[in-house]
């Protein structure tokens, strides 16, 4: 017998002997065979060492990145004070650049960021798109995807549980030991129990360095975008997320490999579930969601943003909006012409201007972010049955690279944009005189606009979004649990 | 001589067993479900591609035609234009803006066998007389999750369903019979072992590619694609050889396996395995690498280097005085006169001039760069058949990034003839006529050179062409020593 699994049974499961009785036994038994299988330790060794690389490799990309943007920050902002003297309004038009930050966790699952724009033009009247994805400078590979921890437990060590569980009882049927199992009296649950326990330790140990490097890795992490506790709330969230997509698969597996006759057939079946959820559901379904709730193309979304703003008055004194403004503010203050108004009236009509484009800005830019976050339930709607639909979206939530964190980082963005054209049109107001042409403001203005500062959303407000996946993640391994348990029921010992 | 009639007889019983059995059935019903949903879904985007092309159409002649419209009330004395940037005779104005056309990539006859990079990549370029920063490169409006996620296409079911598919019908090739016993029996007639194995394999490399090929050409018929040009029959042509490649790879790899002489249990296990690290871990793997080891350089440290060129170029002359005193006449001396016009125009094409060169040498600089990652990345491609032909398929499909680079190349182009005819016209205070508005630059893409096609499709063929090669001189010499017993 094997002198290390004596230790290890002797030591580690020392305390199991007198309580759990026969699903410890079970339970040791399975584990002593596992680790005695070469295969096992190939394959989670192999598994082992890609996580590694990704964490690694995904650490570095991550820091680089967030070192170009921080720069790019800074540098945009010394422009900004730099402008020299000039009126506010055309520091407004001149505006700044806002770059999106790094979410720290980035480098467990980088989500969107290669398909998200890093970059936002902050100008006067307009709320401008987000440019430069980066895999558009990329080329084809990287719709492959990236070797990240996330795609590394999404996918990889699913099939490593596939490989461990599908013969756990059809290879005791073919063996003949399952007959003789039940025969002494052994019951199906405490086999099931017992084996979920052995592959649970398995996969626990394996991912456990992992887990703690990455917990170790956060500890360095700056606390530029978030605070130490932030990150950690949302690293043990994404644990729990994890550990629930990996028991119920245990569970579907050890399931499918009591229900099934062969072991042959457990695997297939099993490998096809593994390729659907990995591959065919998430495309099958971003497809529907994009059928029943279609992305408006730009020249759309251009075009009913120019239609709605044919309302406003813009720099149009030919327009009837801006008769009407002019005779509102005469009324307020009293006035019979722009000469005698006390305020500067360029000033009230550019921030009247503002307030109403950014209602239009709201309302369209709102829709469209509906429109997103409708796709995203359409595809959530397959997790019931295939998990990494709403596994993936809560991982990239927790992580903070989701499109609800881009959209915080836009809104952020616009607020810092109508900081900016508030305050611009405030000086003017106060300190334009009606008619003069050659106001200028200087540095002492433009310092009064702070840097932006952006830090990604506090833990509980990615959870309270992600609710409903992980919800549904619940459901189905709850599902998952019960099929096992109901395919143990009928267990066939020949 | 004895190798043909060995070989028909072969595949008349592997023809028998296939209608015998289950298996071949669930396969083709799969492929069948898989390749047809893909084609109608490719369709569709190439539909909505379309449509996107032809609002943009739409919005631009619209456009023109109010201007037109305006200018013609203006010579006849109806309309007074208020300012110079609302004026349909200012070159300047109309060629920076109001005249704003579109660049049109049109998606080829296959577009819909391949999404490719056509979800980033947005078939239309809005030309102005702006510097090129302004336009070239502008995105489409696409929720990021679907981009990460990718389509449900053509290629999608080829690169990475396919090869499932084909590793169920042939894991077990020669294990099956060996473990049956029928291996030894079928040897003692005068057959050589590697005409059983051309036999089994032709009878399912044939069914399995006639079915995928007479499925494509059906669904994209009758998703209305023009099968009759010289054009898209090439197309088809590198398609079907492309997609023999890869069959013929991945069962080449199958016999590598089962000449090992190992179980079919086991043969299966070990050709799941090779698909998972050739579909998946190489991949990804080689391109977490390349974006470690060969970063490609910021577009944030771009941008900010065009704002300082622009911003010099601002400080240098006062050109943004006068744009700034156009779009807010009240805060100008005295009122808007056709003098003001022509002197801030003209101020405004020297100040983007002046900006101009600094900001392409600043993009060239970085396009270098970009170019250069993406020749190593496209070199590295050859480690992995998937990859090779998921940018083969792309490249067939006209969906690759070398078909929008080529559509940038005389984007440029068109840009500096369009330039040139609105820019002199500022400067000189020419006003824009009715003539005029029908003699503006008009885009129309020209397909790129076969011969730069053919040597891409060509490259992918060799990256497949190659690993069958090696696998084949693999097989034929362990064959001489496959135990035929078990």
């Amino acid at each position: 017998m094997n002198t290390t699994a004596n230790v290890i049974s002797n030591e580690l499961f020392a305390k199991w002997k007198p309580a759990a009785g026969a699903i410890g036994t079970i339970a040791r038994k399975e584990l002593l065979e596992l680790l005695r299988d070469a295969r096992f330790w190939w394959t989670s060794g192999i598994i082992l060492v890609l996580m590694l690389i990704a964490l690694i490799l995904g650490w570095q990309q991550m820091q680089r990145v967030d070192t170009e943007r921080a720069t790019a920050r800074a540098v945009t902002y010394q422009q900004w004070l730099d402008q020299g003297d000039k009126n506010p309004h055309r520091a407004a038009h001149f505006g700044q650049y806002a770059f999106k930050p790094v979410s720290p966790l980035a480098f467990i699952d980088p989500g969107i960021d290669q398909f998200v724009g890093s970059t936002v033009w902050v100008e006067a009247h307009k709320q401008n798109e987000f440019n430069f994805r980066p895999a558009r400078d990329a080329t084809s590979l990287q719709r492959f995807g990236e070797l990240t921890m996330a795609f590394g437990l999404q996918n990889l060590v699913p099939l490593v549980i596939v490989l461990l569980a599908f013969s756990a009882f059809t290879g005791e049927r073919e063996r003949g030991t399952l007959r003789q199992l039940l025969s002494i009296g052994v019951k199906p649950s405490q086999l099931l129990i017992g084996k979920g326990l052995a592959i649970m330790a398995v996969i626990g140990a394996l991912l456990l360095p992992v887990a703690l490097l990455g917990f170790i890795a956060l500890g360095f992490a700056g606390d530029q975008h978030a605070s130490l506790a932030n990150l950690v709330v949302r690293g043990a969230w994404m644990v729990l997320g994890y550990a629930l997509y990996l028991t119920g698969f245990i569970a579907l597996a050890l399931g499918a490999s009591a229900a099934l006759s062969s072991s042959r057939q457990a695997l297939i079946v099993l490998l096809t579930f593994w390729v659907v959820n990995g591959f065919v559901a998430p495309r099958a379904m971003t497809d529907l969601a994009r059928m029943v709730s279609p992305t408006p193309t730009k020249v759309e979304f251009q075009n009913s943003i120019n239609e709605a703003r044919k309302a406003t008055f813009g720099h149009d004194e030919n327009h009837p909006a801006f008769a009407a403004f002019r005779d509102e503010v005469f009324k307020k203050y009293n006035v019979t012409r722009i000469e005698d108004l006390s305020v500067s009236f360029r000033g009230l009509s550019l921030r009247k201007d503002d307030e109403n484009g950014y209602r239009i800005y709201d309302e369209h830019y709102g829709a469209l972010w509906n429109t997103y976050a409708r796709q995203e339930h359409i595809r959530a709607i397959a997790g019931f049955a295939f998990p990494l639909a709403v596994l993936r979206p809560f991982s990239m939530g927790m992580a903070g690279t989701d499109t609800f964190h881009q959209n915080q980082f836009a809104t952020a963005a616009e607020l810092y944009r109508r900081q900016i054209q508030t305050t611009m049109s405030e000086d003017l107001i106060q300190h334009h005189k009606n008619g003069d042409d050659l106001y200028v403001s200087n540095r002492d203005l433009w310092e009064k606009i702070p840097a932006l500062e952006h830090k990604i959303p506090e833990a509980n407000i990615a959870i309270a979004q992600q609710g409903l996946n992980l919800r549904i993640l619940w459901v189905w391994m709850l599902a998952a649990i019960a099929f096992a348990v109901m395919a143990t029921w009928r267990l066939r010992p020949l | 001589m004895h190798t043909q009639l060995y070989l028909k007889e072969i595949v008349n019983f592997e023809y028998r067993l296939f209608r015998a059995d289950r298996l071949g059935l669930i396969i083709a019903l799969i492929l069948f479900a898989a390749a047809s949903y893909a084609i109608i879904n490719g369709q569709s985007w190439v539909n909505k591609q379309q449509q996107a092309i032809q609002a943009a159409h739409t919005e631009e002649q619209a456009r023109l035609q109010k201007l037109k419209d305006n200018l013609g009330k203006i010579n006849a004395g109806s309309l007074k234009s208020a300012r110079a940037s609302e004026n349909p005779a200012n070159a300047y104005w109309v060629g920076n803006r109001h005249a704003a056309t579109y660049a049109i990539l049109p998606p080829t006859a296959f577009a819909a066998t391949a999404v490719g990079q056509s979800d980033l990549n947005p078939p239309y370029i809005k030309v102005s007389a702006d510097n090129k920063e302004s336009f070239a490169l502008n995105e489409e409006i696409e929720n990021p999750s679907n981009l990460l996620i990718g389509h449900f296409d053509l290629a999608f079911v080829v690169v990475f369903l396919l090869p499932l598919l084909l590793i169920a019908l042939s894991y077990n090739l020669l294990s099956a019979e060996r473990e049956q016993g029928t291996l030894a029996i079928t040897l003692t007639n005068p057959v050589p072992l590697w005409v059983l194995i051309a036999g089994k394999l032709s009878f399912r490399a044939g069914l399995v590619f006639l079915l995928m090929v007479s499925i494509t050409v059906a669904g994209l018929i009758v998703t209305g694609t023009d099968l009759s040009t010289m054009d898209s029959l090439i197309q088809l042509g590198w398609w079907i050889a492309l997609l023999f490649a890869y069959i013929l790879f991945w069962f080449a790899l199958a016999i590598a396996v089962n000449v090992l002489a190992k179980s079919s249990a086991q043969n299966a296990l070990i050709l799941t395995g090779l698909w998972i690290v050739i579909l998946l871990v190489l991949p990804t793997l080689i391109n977490i690498v390349v974006n470690v080891a060969y970063p490609v350089s910021s577009r944030v440290a771009m941008v900010g280097l065009i704002r300082a060129a622009q911003t010099d170029a601002t400080k240098e002359s006062d050109a943004i005085v006068a744009r700034f005193e156009q779009e807010h006449p009240e805060m100008t001396a005295g009122p808007v006169s056709n003098d003001d016009d022509t002197a801030a125009s003209k101020k405004r094409v020297l100040v983007q001039q002046a900006a101009a060169d600094r900001i392409t040498q600043i993009m060239a600089g970085y396009d270098h760069q970009l170019a250069r990652q993406q020749r190593i990345v496209d070199s590295l491609r050859f480690l992995s058949p998937a990859i090779v032909m998921q940018e083969a398929l792309n490249a067939v499909a006209g969906t690759d990034n070398s078909r929008y680079q080529h559509l940038s190349r005389q984007v440029d182009v068109f840009h500096r003839n369009w330039q040139g005819f609105f820019l002199p016209k500022a400067l000189e205070n020419t006003p824009l006529t009715l003539a005029d508005y029908e003699h503006f630059p008009h885009f129309s893409y020209v397909e790129q050179a076969i011969s730069e096609t053919t040597l891409r499709l060509f490259g992918g063929l060799l990256g497949l062409a190659v690993p069958i090669g090696l696998l084949y001189l693999f097989s034929v010499r362990r064959i001489l020593n496959y135990p035929v017993t078990a």
